[in-house]
Parts: structure tokens; C-alpha cells; sequence
């Protein structure tokens, strides 16, 4: 900003700080020479400690001195670990990460020369090719290059096929308008969600069925690509729990979440999430979202029309609970990219859905279904507390509250039925559906991009074959004929 | 004699590079006679410290000027600082305290 500055910081936070000036180019330090107890900022606490501090403030303002006043881009040099055998180096290159704060506790492979070579053939781009805006990963400003990528896909095992979606899932997190400078460092349990259309999907084992969230070794790519984002969150952008990331729970940030839709389960009619975001068919996507809580909703039964209703009101009431109310900046409120939440859809449920002889909905009529029944009342919420005020006394719920058919004040959970995110995605044999909420006061923002192929692409596909076995489902090479 | 350190990995610093474009602003002699703008992270009871804070100042600095932070954009978290530079050079502001940061 220009002028000198003094944070009013709580125990703890300093890192986050110095993180978040790290992000505007400034020293990796904050102009903090105390902080405060963290009971000091509850309601109606002992405000003593600013009394008996005050001078440390007034210090920040002016004899504060930061310990950087260089300029330029620093890159730091390779590491070299030592050990009897390779079990001993391997072992001291464990602990060397630990210690730096590099690694999350799993084994890390080495990033070496020769595995980052051989990660880099599955990409088109050069290694110094930069991937993240100016600032770099947010808030700690670490630059995202194709070899730091690759470094971070060696650490979590990764093979030259996944290079191409990470590429575009970190450009695609690494975009201003995604959020990450409020999804990496903040309170709220929140964290990337990648979901990939297109043949990509299938070609490098991305889940779309069984077990979507979780381990698969049929499907190893998803936890392999998250894991490896998540170290990009933590290595560049500094989100480290409890100094550069706030998140109470963390639930999902070893792997995050990276998936792709069950295509093949669309049924007649619903277009995917990509082509919904204006791509076509067969173009290999990767769109960016956010996610902090997920809940299983079980289908208990289905079929008819007055059983898919009921399933839909079912589904419904637990989206409901994901209102925002008001705490989301207008701009993203009224954005057709709105990342407000996704619903995962298995086929069957999907099916029956569409099916003429039950409900015989399209996907808007089931995205108006439920915008209908996820209408929040003005009065429920102002008695839950959720009606903020801003500093000025405005009432922040004003621009989001329209009137419902009964003529009562509502809050809808996003502004237009639209912006409802259905992906169709879970096992085969279905029964259940998945509401991943997206609720926070940043307003995040679905960012695409499209995947890059290098022009090994198809040597590099029958590696995968010969090193991991068929596809599930069968080879695209067993009888001479590509299946995809 | 054989060095039983016998192998070595040569691996990459995942951190990555980084950029240092500027520095952080120089600081004042003292706080006498100096506009000094409030910037709200609403929460964390920013409303009771402020008042405090700037009771605290006045007492030391009884020249300074305050710019209240209800005159000024908020900080909706650390690092969205859309609208504040403009209004703080509107209100030509030499200093600034945020609060708070949590």
C-alpha cells in the first residue's frame, strides 16, 4: 500500500501474514513484534494485553526493520543427501524433507534429475515455462514452473501421463479468479476440487466410479494428481497447518479431491459439465472447484415419480444448509461460474430422473427442482444469527434476498438455477449421491482450462499399459484396436 | 580408507522460486501529526481493539489524526486489498493498522 503498516495479529497467524506479503512480492516477513493472545479476541474478552502492548505496535509504524532488502528471483538450489547404501540416502532424504516442512508424513519419491526428465516427456511445455500468474501460488508467492510441477508429481509418485491435467489444474487453481488466496491460507475447511471431462479421464486411470474420494489401484491417478496439488498448496504457497494455513479440520487436504465424470452415465440429453461451460464433446477439460464439506445422501428408493420427488426434497434439505447468506461478494453471487457447491449424481439415480415413464426430467428441470426447494427464509436465517451487518450498518443480506411464490423474503442458494453444479459421478450400482458445499465468504469461482497433449502422447499411454496392466474395463491395445 | 557415505541423491528444492519486487514501506520518525487510517478484517472483535487502540495513540500522540475504519473499505481477508489503496491515498494517509488478523 505504500505506507508503513502494523497488523493487530493473534498467536499464531504472523506466518500467515508473511506469507500472504510474500504474495505481493514483498520479503517473506511481516511487520509483527507481537502477538496477541488468542483469548483476547473472543467476545467480550480482557483487552489488557493492547494496553501493555501498545508500544509494540507503535514500533511496527516506526523502528520496525525487516531483515530482507534485496529484489530479484531467488531460486533455491538443488539438495544433496548422503547415505551408506540407497535405503540410508532415501531414508535421510525422508527426514531432510520432514524437517524443512517439504513433505506431509506419506513417503515421498525422490525428485531427482532422471524422474523429473521422465515426467517432463509428458508435457509439451519447456520446464521453465511458467504456470501461475504474477504473484505466483498464493499467498506465499512460490513460482509454479512446469519442473516445479514435475518436482511435485515425483514426490507423490506420479507418472508422465498425469503431467498434463496437473499442468491445467494448477493453472486453473493458480487463476485469480479461482480464490486460492483465500481457499490456501483460511479457517474454513476448504480445498481444490478437479473434476476432468473428456477421454483424458479413462486414458490415465482418473476415477469416475467406485470409490470416487478414495484409494483405488485401478484408478491411482485422482489421489496421485491431488496429493501432488496439495504439495504445490503447501511447497510454493505455503500452507502449512496452523502457520500458513488456518483450516480447523483439513478433512480431504492430504489428496484433495480429483475426479472425473462419469460420462458414459449421462443420461440422454444432460449435456457433462464441460460442454454445460461451453466446450464440446470430446475436448479434454479440467475445471477447477472448491469443496469444505461433503455429506452421503443415501437414495433410499427411486423410481416412480413421487419417489424421485421425495429423494430430490431429501437431497435438497441438506443443500439448503449450504447457504452462503449474503457473506459472498455480489460480483461472484452473480457470476454463471459460481462455484457454490456440487451435487455427484450416480447414473441410476440420474437415470431415473430423466426417465419419461417417472419424472422425465431434463438437467435444468432438475437444477429448478431443487433451487426451488433450497429457498432459504430472510426470518430463519436473521434467528440463526446469518444477517451480517457491514462496518458501515448496511445489511449485506439486502441484494440476495428475492420473493418466493407465497410472497415470503427467501435467500436462494445461489442466484440463478443455473449456477446449481450436477456432475454425474459414484459407482455403477447406485443408491446414493454426493453434496460436496462449498459455503465461505470468498465467493470461489469454477476456473477451466483445457489439457495439453505432447506428441508421445500414445507412446506414453502403452507404457502405462505395460507398466500397470489392461485398463479396467479392458486394454485400448489388446486386440490391435483402440477402444477409446 | 572407503568413505561409507557412498551415495548421493541430487534432488530438486520443491519450493520452487520466488520473486522479490519490492520492499516494505520506510518507516516514520514518530506518529505526531500523522494521519493513521483504521482497515477492518471484520471479526475477531476488531470494533472493541480498534477503540482502544486509537484511545491508546491519542493519549501518546495527541496530534495524530485518525481515519476510522468505518470510513474505509474492509479487508475481507489478508491479501484482497481491492479498493483500499485508492481510499487511502484519498485520505492521505501516512500510516495504517489492520485489524484483526486471525
Amino acid at each position: 500500500m505504500g505506507i508503513p503498516t502494523a497488523i493487530i495479529v493473534r498467536q499464531g497467524f504472523t506466518r500467515i501474514v508473511a506469507n500472504a506479503f510474500a504474495g505481493f512480492g514483498l520479503p517473506r516477513e511481516a511487520p509483527v513484534l507481537y502477538e496477541f493472545p488468542t483469548a483476547m479476541f473472543e467476545t467480550g474478552s480482557d483487552l489488557t494485553p493492547i494496553n501493555q502492548n501498545i508500544d509494540k505496535l507503535v514500533a511496527a509504524l516506526t523502528t520496525w526493520t525487516p531483515r530482507v532488502s534485496s529484489k530479484g528471483v531467488f531460486k533455491p538450489p538443488m539438495v544433496t543427501i548422503t547415505g551408506k547404501d540407497y535405503q540410508n540416502a532415501l531414508e535421510n532424504m525422508q527426514s531432510h524433507f520432514m524437517k524443512n516442512l517439504w513433505g506431509a508424513g506419506l513417503p515421498i519419491n525422490p525428485p531427482t534429475k532422471a524422474a523429473l526428465d521422465k515426467l517432463l516427456s509428458g508435457t509439451p511445455l519447456s520446464p521453465d515455462t511458467v504456470i501461475s500468474p504474477s504473484g505466483g501460488v498464493v499467498p506465499k508467492g512460490g513460482i509454479a514452473t512446469v519442473q516445479s510441477i514435475a518436482v511435485a508429481l515425483a514426490m507423490a509418485g506420479g507418472r508422465p501421463e498425469y503431467m498434463p491435467v496437473l499442468i491445467s489444474a494448477v493453472r486453473a487453481i493458480t487463476n485469480p479468479k479461482f480464490g486460492l488466496k483465500a481457499l490456501n491460507p483460511t479457517t474454513n475447511d476448504i480445498v481444490p476440487v478437479i473434476v476432468v471431462n473428456g477421454p483424458i479421464a479413462r486414458q490415465i486411470r482418473l476415477s469416475s466410479g467406485y470409490g470416487l474420494m478414495g484409494p483405488d489401484p485401478q484408478y491411482p491417478a485422482s489421489e496421485i494428481i491431488g496429493r501432488a496439488i496439495r504439495y504445490i498448496q503447501q511447497n510454493l504457497g505455503g500452507a502449512i497447518p496452523g502457520a500458513g494455513t488456518m483450516a480447523n479440520f483439513g478433512g480431504l487436504r492430504s489428496v484433495n479431491a480429483v475426479f472425473a465424470e462419469d460420462e458414459a452415465g449421462l443420461p440422454e440429453g444432460w449435456d457433462s459439465f464441460a460442454v454445460e461451460q461451453g466446450f464440446k464433446k470430446d475436448q479434454n477439460i479440467v475445471t477447477a472447484a472448491a469443496a469444505n464439506s461433503m455429506v452421503n445422501l443415501v437414495m433410499k428408493t427411486y423410481g416412480t415419480k413421487e419417489k424421485n420427488d421425495t429423494m430430490l426434497m431429501n437431497i435438497a434439505s441438506y443443500m439448503s444448509m449450504s447457504n452462503t447468506f449474503g457473506y459472498v461478494p455480489l460480483e461472484a453471487w452473480q457470476s454463471p461460474s459460481l462455484a457454490n457447491g456440487m451435487l455427484l449424481m450416480t447414473r441410476g439415480f440420474a437415470a431415473a430422473l430423466a426417465s419419461a415413464s417417472a419424472t422425465n426430467y431434463s438437467k435444468k428441470d432438475v437444477k429448478t427442482f431443487l433451487w426451488n426447494n433450497t429457498l432459504f427464509p430472510v426470518e430463519r436465517a436473521r434467528a440463526m444469527g446469518q444477517a451480517p451487518l457491514s462496518t458501515t450498518g448496511e445489511d449485506k443480506l439486502k441484494p440476495f434476498v428475492i420473493t418466493d411464490s407465497a410472497g415470503k423474503s427467501v435467500i436462494p442458494l445461489t442466484a440463478t438455477p443455473a449456477q446449481i453444479t450436477i456432475i454425474i459421478a459414484g459407482g455403477e450400482q447406485s443408491g446414493h449421491c454426493y453434496w460436496m458445499a462449498a459455503n465461505g465468504p470468498n465467493g470461489y469461482l469454477h476456473v477451466n482450462d483445457e489439457i495439453q497433449l505432447p506428441a508421445n502422447w500414445q507412446e506414453l499411454l502403452q507404457q502405462a499399459e505395460k507398466d500397470l496392466g489392461p485398463l479396467p474395463g479392458g486394454s485400448i491395445y489388446s486386440d490391435g484396436i483402440r477402444h477409446l | 580408507m572407503t568413505n561409507i557415505e557412498e551415495i548421493k541423491l541430487e534432488v530438486y528444492n520443491p519450493t520452487s522460486s520466488f520473486e522479490v519486487n519490492q520492499g516494505f514501506a520506510a518507516r516514520l520518525p514518530d506518529l505526531d501529526g500523522k494521519i493513521i487510517a483504521e482497515i477492518a478484517n471484520p471479526g475477531w472483535q476488531f470494533d472493541r481493539t480498534f477503540a482502544l487502540v486509537e484511545s491508546l495513540l491519542k493519549e501518546k500522540y495527541p496530534t495524530a489524526k485518525f481515519i476510522s475504519y468505518k470510513d474505509l473499505p474492509e479487508l475481507n481477508n489478508v491479501t484482497d486489498t481491492k479498493g483500499i489503496e485508492e481510499a487511502l491515498k484519498a485520505v492521505g494517509a501516512q500510516a495504517a493498522i489492520i485489524g484483526n488478523a486471525g
